[in-house]
């Protein structure tokens, strides 16, 4: 090796080292980022995953106790009611979030007037700035047994006044109509985004073939849009299994049990009886139906997209 | 640069130190008080209160209900006692009044009369508050006769339930909270009732009457509430079981641990014929009761009276003059304590006229602060003063404020509150109805099993059945958790029971 090879060797090697020296830089600017999503995102979920094996009541009792609390889970009468009641709220959720924002998004797609599409999309996403608690609050008043709106249209055709959620039969039902009309803003706006991918040409060749609207309905657009139906059915089943926002703003899970929900009773177990531990393996047996239910989703035949 | 930092730091620790000197050369507040004791004037700081004398006596829309009874109360006082002033504290907040008290009491510098809740066993274990029981086993001197203070109050107010757990009375009490049935006399007089119930039975038969006349016939917004349990509590349950149970501290008061070795020995439980009625009775009133028998109902039902078409509810009676002030009430109402049961009602029917809820209202503590300024005895002078039958009544009827429920006996009342002073104001025992006592998971569970036996989804015996499992529950997780407490005093001692 040459002094000239030597030389070339050294300063090579002292470039590697600034290199990484200016790499090193920017791993730790990316720190904090990273710390705290492991204090706050990882870290959270770690100690629930190891706080589901304790009898524990957040303060002062912590003993392990196996699978004790899962093994509870079998004989909790409260929550195979609440499971019950979510597979309701979850069918009919699920069948309204992914089929009427579809229909919803079609209608708009096929307007011919641009400026109407426009108008359609502001409407449809202008709701989406009021507070969800403003609506479960309006909801509750329009519920509402004595002064509410709902009883008062009925008064007008002479139907007798209706307890809603206070009526153990109708609450759970009170409840999955608050979406009504059904049609959120984002899932809308999700969909015209899939239709608007789909080519001009896909359609006039339909048209040229004499298809009509249901047909290409079924037969393009559907299966066009597949990928957004399917992140949509991943995104509501998170979203029906893990809340409990309304149940516990208007019902409480009452009257009964009637609409007590596997999150609610959760929250209940954690907050309110001070049981932590079972609330941490009602939170992992919820998290491993999630992980389950949208892995199965992932499933769903691919998408022509894709 | 080194220079520099020096520099800042010497000048930091100097304003540290003008920080600290500067308070002390303005004197503590109690040698400011010390001083006027030994001057011309000596001054008594109090926190009035519910009665904190209003600054501006005209009524409007912004000050509906003024007070100043107090101030002239003062007055009168201070003219008896020359160079001692009484001075009203305004609290800064009265979200944080609590936090405000601690601090002035860690602080030394609180006001020598405050209001505190009772019965105070926080401020007197920390010795913050003195105890008044010397001076309530003194006459009154503002009383001609009386031997005792203490003798003026209302048993319910000033008895053992209300003692602090050393055993000591720290307050004087001004005034009761306690429940009444509000009622429209305009609906009272459509559906031909013609005087109040006296008895249980009367009480159901007036809600029918009303139910036939049109009108919705009852609803408390405290349904989910310990108060039905406290009514039933009053109605079916006697001494003789109360004193069953308040045997491990004889305080007039059940303590949790007396509860749950009541649960646990089945002195109280669903198997007690009186469970079952309360199970029984409450179903049957709840057929009246607005929107049918759910504990949850409406948010809205204290409004619904207010427009008259609710015929009673049950509230507080501090709600008085909120409803006498409301516009919207445009009907004549009147108020009227529960009546007792008799035995044609149930067979295990106490007999006794409940008084519910019922608690010392408006309690004033002297403080250390006193003590230490030697003001006590004009405190409780001054106290004295404010209690006397005529005094009393000047200050919780005042013409302009809210009518409230004296604590001194022979204060002549507002004539609306008069049907409420008949209540057994000599009980003392509160027995709520025990009700999964022990977890809050059993208490929960045992409310929802309850509406869904209310609303006919589970048949008696179904509900009883399911509610002794959580009834058990409860009270084996109770033992569970004492048992384990790290402080050994805590942990109960069950040889005992």
């Amino acid at each position: 090796m040459g002094y000239g090879e030597v030389v070339d060797a050294a300063s090579s090697t002292k470039a590697d080292i600034v290199r990484g020296i200016r790499a090193c830089r920017f791993y730790v600017y990316l720190l904090p980022t990273f710390v705290l999503l492991g204090v706050f995102c990882f870290y959270p979920p770690i100690l629930g995953f190891l706080g589901s094996f304790y009898e524990w009541n957040g303060a002062n009792v912590k003993i392990w106790n196996g699978l004790d609390n899962f093994a509870k889970m079998a004989h909790d009468k409260v929550l195979i009611a609440s499971i019950g009641n979510l597979i309701k709220l979850a069918t009919f959720t699920l069948i309204t979030s992914i089929t009427v924002p579809l229909l919803a998004a079609e209608l708009i797609f096929n307007l011919r007037s641009l400026r109407a599409k426009y108008w359609y999309r502001v409407l449809l996403v202008a709701p989406m700035v009021v507070p969800g608690m403003v609506t479960l609050l309006l909801w509750q008043f329009i519920y509402d047994p004595n002064v509410g709106l709902l009883n008062a249209v009925l008064g007008v055709f002479n139907v007798p006044a209706q307890r809603w959620l206070n009526d153990p039969h109708l609450a759970l039902y009170c409840l999955m109509f608050m979406a009504f009309p059904f049609v959120g803003g984002i899932t809308v706006l999700i969909y015209l985004a899939g239709l608007n991918s789909i080519g001009q040409e896909v359609f006039d060749a339909a048209k040229i073939d004499g298809a009509r609207f249901w047909q290409r309905f079924f037969r393009i657009d559907v299966p066009l849009v597949m990928g957004q139906i399917k992140l949509l059915l991943i995104l509501s089943i998170i979203g029906v299994l893990k809340g409990y926002g309304a149940q516990l703003i208007l019902t409480d899970g009452g009257p009964g049990y009637s609409t007590m929900v596997p999150g609610l009773h959760m929250y209940h177990q954690a907050f309110e009886f001070d049981h932590l531990g079972y609330a941490c393996a009602l939170g992992l047996a919820l998290f491993l139906v999630i992980i389950t239910l949208t892995y199965l989703s992932m499933k769903i035949r691919k998408p022509e997209t894709e | 640069m080194q220079l520099d930092v020096s520099r800042a730091a010497a000048l930091c620790a100097s304003l540290l130190i003008v920080a600290i000197l500067l308070p002390m050369c303005g004197g503590s507040e109690t040698a400011r008080t010390d001083q006027s004791r030994d001057g011309v004037g000596r001054i008594i700081r109090m926190v009035a209160h519910t009665y904190m004398p209003s600054d501006d006596m005209e009524v409007s829309e912004q000050n509906p209900f003024p007070r100043g009874a107090i101030r002239v109360l003062a007055k009168h006082w201070e003219r008896q006692h020359p160079g001692v002033r009484i001075e009203f504290v305004r609290i800064p907040d009265q979200t944080a009044y609590v936090s405000w008290v601690r601090t002035q009491c860690t602080g030394g510098t609180v006001a020598e009369i405050i209001f505190w809740w009772p019965p105070g066993d926080e401020l007197g274990l920390k010795e913050w508050v003195i105890p008044l029981d010397d001076y309530l086993d003194r006459p009154n001197r503002y009383v001609s006769g009386n031997e005792r203070w203490r003798d003026l109050f209302l048993p319910v107010c000033l008895n053992p339930p209300w003692k602090a757990r050393d055993g000591h009375d720290y307050f004087v009490p001004v005034d009761v909270f306690m429940t009444a049935v509000f009622y429209n006399k305009d609906i009272f007089a459509e559906a031909g009732i013609e005087r109040l119930p006296e008895t249980w039975d009367e009480f159901i038969d007036v809600q029918e009457r009303i139910r036939q006349a049109g009108y919705e016939p009852f609803w408390c917004p405290e349904m989910r509430s310990h108060w039905p349990r406290s009514l039933f509590g009053q109605l079916l349950f006697d001494k003789e079981v109360f004193e069953q149970l308040d045997v491990l501290e004889t305080n007039g008061r059940i303590e949790g641990e007396e509860a749950i070795r009541g649960a646990s020995l089945g002195i109280t439980g669903l198997h007690e014929p009186r469970f079952r009625e309360y199970l029984r009775l409450m179903k049957e009133w709840s057929q009246y009761w607005k929107g049918g028998p759910s504990l949850g109902g409406s948010v809205e039902s204290i409004n619904l009276f207010l427009l008259g078409k609710l015929a009673m509810v049950w509230q507080g009676a501090w709600s008085l003059s909120q409803m006498e002030a409301d516009p919207y009430v445009e009907f004549e109402f009147g108020l009227f304590a529960f009546p007792p049961m008799t035995k044609d009602t149930s067979p295990v029917a106490s007999g006794r006229k409940p008084l519910i809820n019922a608690s010392p209202g408006t309690c004033y503590y002297v403080t250390q602060s006193a003590a230490r300024n030697g003001l006590a005895d004009l405190c409780a002078d001054w106290l004295m003063f404010l209690t006397t039958p005529e005094n009393c009544e000047e200050l919780t009827q005042e013409t302009t404020a809210i009518k409230i429920p004296p604590a001194v006996v022979g204060t002549k009342v507002a004539a609306v509150l008069e049907p409420i002073m008949t209540y057994d104001m000599s009980l003392l025992e509160d027995l709520i109805i025990p009700w999964g006592d022990g977890s809050p998971e059993a208490l929960d569970n045992c409310n929802r099993l309850f509406e869904l036996f209310l609303m006919d989804e589970l048949d008696f015996e179904e509900t009883v059945s399911r509610m002794e499992k959580w009834w058990e529950i409860g009270i084996e997780e109770a033992i569970r958790i004492n048992q384990r407490l790290s402080d050994e005093q805590g942990r109960w001692d069950m040889a005992k029971w």
